[in-house]
């Protein structure tokens, strides 16, 4: 498995808790709502740790890029979901769901816009330029889960 | 190794949403144009009719079309379009000054005036074209969505060139109807349909969480699109009528089957919450099937009825739905790229104001089709059509403000 295919696989794991937390929100079953959505937060914040911390660097020193090139965007993009997170965690403890769903709108439109950019870009450059190292990375990767 | 990628390709908020607001203007004027000259049209080739046509399909749509690029291939392809901000201002001022000249020109039947804007708004295109190309060839990515955005700039560029000969064609230097025919078909069928299926293959996807199109759709759609375009060129100007037909066959086949498949994925997506976006969107298809329907069975030459349903209930109602996706995430994502995190994206545009506006669409749709029954009807119909843009143009200038009253809050917060 390349370090894109585990990182995209990541990303629709994701997606399908957002969509299952909002399914459960339309049918009113809010707890089993909040369950999802804070799955689903943990999930991707998770996942934004182990880019920022493990696999941006890596690959801003292979390539030369620096920490202000495409990384520094991503970067910048995580905080605007994290502070999507803060408001989503209002709406769902009070069980807002017409905010809920609007904020669910920005944080899906966010995510899949910035999964394009990382799928299409960011996770090809790390799958040439750390090719030597792809098994031991993809292996790391899946420690961060357990 | 990566030199030249940047994924800070967006241009400023300013630069999408003049082109929307501009779109919507047009249809203002559309709307008052219609109850001006509605009542003394008879046929498609009336020069008014021409006139009233173009302020949709250049006045709204081509706006629409090209804010919506500036915006969004650049985030596609990892490059930003050279100097962004003055080229965008440059398209937006020779768009508009072509616009209303050919409008205008039409209108009053004035020979310079057209041919005037005939050579600024094929030279705008070209621009346009070629500008875009460029952004593509300095991409590092050459997948298929890319190949895709370059066959439907292909498209306008050879119905901005059949455009200009059909012109000409007026004024008796080429045969008007065969150019004009051409025209029409790579601008319905080249950059229009081209255009759309290559948003939808990343749009639906990502808004709706739904599957992606088939692999097969995506590689092979766009060159049979663009051959059986080729081949429509030359049996028309060879008049080789059998060729025609087969062609004008098989081009409204794809539009059929696209739509069929968009509907299906649709269906099937993962995020099920319906809004007005998928109304519109199963709309407009709707509208698409039945236009390439009657297309399909009838004379080359476009009837009212196919022009209307293909551009006022499909083309108008996609790109209505997907401006009430855009506006509002373009709104917050420049606002919260700018560290201003306060705004929502579901309070840029209410929800209540977009559906009032989508109704009086429908509504207006359904007395154009009254006017089967009595001519009068386009009154009803043109005024409702009327007080839907003004609406959507205050939809967007509120997006507009909302976005202006918070950066204002950047400022006082720094």
């Amino acid at each position: 498995m390349t370090i894109k295919d585990f990182m995209t696989s990541k990303h629709r794991e994701c997606d399908h808790l957002l969509t299952q937390a909002e399914d459960f929100l339309e049918s009113g079953e809010f707890d089993e709502a909040l369950g999802k959505y804070a799955a689903f937060k943990n999930e991707t914040l998770l996942h934004f740790t182990m880019e920022e911390e493990y696999l941006f660097p890596m690959l801003e020193e292979k390539s030369g890029m620096g920490s202000m090139g495409p990384t520094n965007v991503m970067r910048m993009e995580h905080a605007q979901a994290k502070s999507l997170f803060e408001k989503m965690d209002e709406a769902y403890n009070a069980k807002d769901k017409e905010r809920a769903f609007s904020l669910g709108e920005s944080m899906n439109i966010l995510l899949q816009q910035h999964n394009l950019k990382e799928e299409q870009m960011l996770y090809t450059m790390m799958n040439t330029a750390l090719a030597e190292n792809a098994e031991e990375i993809v292996q790391k990767l899946q420690d961060y889960e357990h | 190794m990566f030199h030249g990628l940047s994924l800070e390709q967006a241009p400023p908020y300013t630069v999408p949403i003049k082109f929307y607001l501009s779109g919507a203007f047009y249809l203002i004027l559309l709307s008052i144009a219609i109850i001006i000259y509605g009542f003394s049209v008879s046929s498609r080739f009336d020069y008014e009719v021409i006139a009233l046509t173009h302020l949709l399909t250049l006045g709204f749509i081509t706006h629409v079309m090209f804010g919506s690029l500036f915006q969004m291939l650049p985030v596609m392809l990892g490059t930003p379009y050279a100097n962004v901000v003055k080229n965008a201002t440059i398209i937006h001022i020779a768009l508009n000054a072509g616009i209303l000249t050919f409008v205008v020109g039409f209108f009053t039947n004035t020979a310079l005036l057209l041919y005037f804007a005939g050579t600024l708004l094929m030279g705008t295109f070209f621009y346009f074209a070629l500008l875009s190309f460029k952004t593509i060839l300095l991409s590092q990515e050459k997948n298929t969505l890319v190949q895709n955005f370059a066959a439907s700039f292909a498209g306008l560029f050879f119905a901005a060139l059949f455009g200009f000969l059909a012109l000409l064609g007026h004024f008796g230097f080429v045969d008007t109807l065969r150019y004009g025919n051409i025209h029409i078909a790579f601008m319905l069928f080249g950059w229009v349909f081209l255009l759309i299926v290559s948003v939808s293959y990343k749009i639906i996807p990502m808004f709706f969480v739904a599957k992606e199109f088939p692999m097969f759709v995506q590689k092979r759609l766009y060159p049979v699109q663009l051959a059986l375009l080729l081949l429509f060129a030359y049996a028309q100007l060879q008049e080789k009528t059998l060729l025609l037909s087969v062609t004008q066959l098989l081009l409204c086949t794809s539009v059929i089957l696209f739509a069929l498949l968009s509907i299906l994925i649709l269906q099937k997506r993962k995020r099920a919450r319906k809004d007005v976006s998928i109304e519109l969107w199963y709309f407009a298809m709707g509208n698409a099937i039945l236009a390439a329907l009657l297309y399909a069975g009838a004379n080359v030459n476009l009837s009212f009825a196919i022009g209307f349903f293909a551009l006022f209930g499909a083309v108008y109602a996609l790109i209505n739905a997907m401006l009430y996706k855009i506006i509002p995430f373009l709104t917050w994502f420049h606002l919260s790229s700018n560290m201003v995190f306060d705004a929502e994206m579901g309070n840029v545009i209410p929800k209540k104001k977009m559906s009032i506006q989508i109704n009086l669409y429908y509504l207006s749709y359904f007395f154009f089709l009254c006017t089967a029954l009595s001519p009068a009807f386009i009154i009803v119909s043109a005024t409702l059509f009327l007080f839907s843009s003004l609406m959507l143009l205050l939809n967007i200038f509120k997006a507009k403000k909302y976005y202006t009253e918070y950066m204002k809050k950047k400022v006082v917060f720094e």
